[in-house]
């Protein structure tokens, strides 16, 4: 058996329907394009501070936008940014972690 | 920053605009009505609007770059011991949480922010605060009716 994660399907926001929150989830996934952007780019100049905070950011907003597959994802790279690991380790936990970013979707499923 | 309406005023501050955002329409949603308000992603100009003209409860998270919660949290206190105090909180030491309960921290949130929780809390906090402030109204006035005796 496959869970939600390790299938290659679009991830939804339990507030997607929301009339005042699904707006805002709306934007929030406009801009995971620029999140990623900064995960990847602080992971290829070195810069675990940077890698560190914005693995803190999505850990916090991602399950409070209702895409809880985030949080623990992010957690692995920040703490493994923060912990100083191999540069190998925090490779893999941030390409889990951009994999599931980039399946982030607004609304509802059809 | 942004603003919105009346009465009690409480001042959200979180580094991260995406959580600032949900959480003030969370928090507009529920009490747009009774409590005024504002928020900031700064918390250099969160310290700014704090030392200017106070809040009655102050939501910050607790680590975040430059001034981090706890430097807001002292602020707010010296500024009126009124005010309450959450804070959100990841992966805080032991220390830094000993040190906002020390400066007379109302309460905390774990992150990710649970949406009823916060609510729940801020009811709380609302309730504390506006009685503190009656409390001390209350003694003002006890004190301004016993010197307009004496003279």
């Amino acid at each position: 058996m496959t869970s939600a994660i390790d299938e290659k399907t679009s991830l939804y926001s339990t507030l997607g329907a929301d009339p005042d929150l699904g707006e805002l989830v709306e934007m929030y996934v406009d801009e995971m394009p620029e999140r990623i952007a900064l995960l990847e780019q602080a992971f290829s100049s070195g810069d675990r501070e940077s890698l560190q905070r914005a693995a803190h950011q999505l850990k916090g907003a991602g399950e409070s936008y209702g895409f809880s597959q985030l949080t623990p994802l992010a957690a692995a790279v920040e703490y493994s940014a923060r912990d100083g690991d191999p540069e190998e380790a925090i490779r893999k936990s941030l390409e889990e972690l951009v994999d599931v970013c980039k399946r982030v979707r607004s609304g509802e499923p059809e | 920053m942004s603003k919105t309406k009346q009465s009690s005023t409480l001042l959200l501050v979180d580094d991260d605009p995406s959580i600032v955002r949900l959480l003030s329409t969370v928090l507009e949603r529920e009490y747009g009505d009774e409590i005024t308000i504002e928020s900031l992603t700064d918390p250099l100009e969160a310290r700014a609007r704090i030392i200017e003209g106070g809040v009655d409860i102050l939501v910050t998270d607790l680590e975040m770059p430059g001034i981090d919660g706890l430097e807001l949290l002292r602020c707010a206190k010296q500024r009126s011991a009124c005010t309450q105090v959450l804070f959100f909180t990841g992966h805080s030491s032991r220390e830094a949480l000993l040190e906002a309960l020390e400066l007379g921290a109302t309460d905390y949130l774990i992150k990710p922010v649970d949406q009823g929780q916060l609510l729940e809390l801020i009811s709380q906090a609302l309730g504390r605060q506006r009685r503190w402030n009656l409390a001390l109204a209350e003694t003002w006035r006890q004190r301004r009716k016993s010197t307009v005796h004496e003279s």
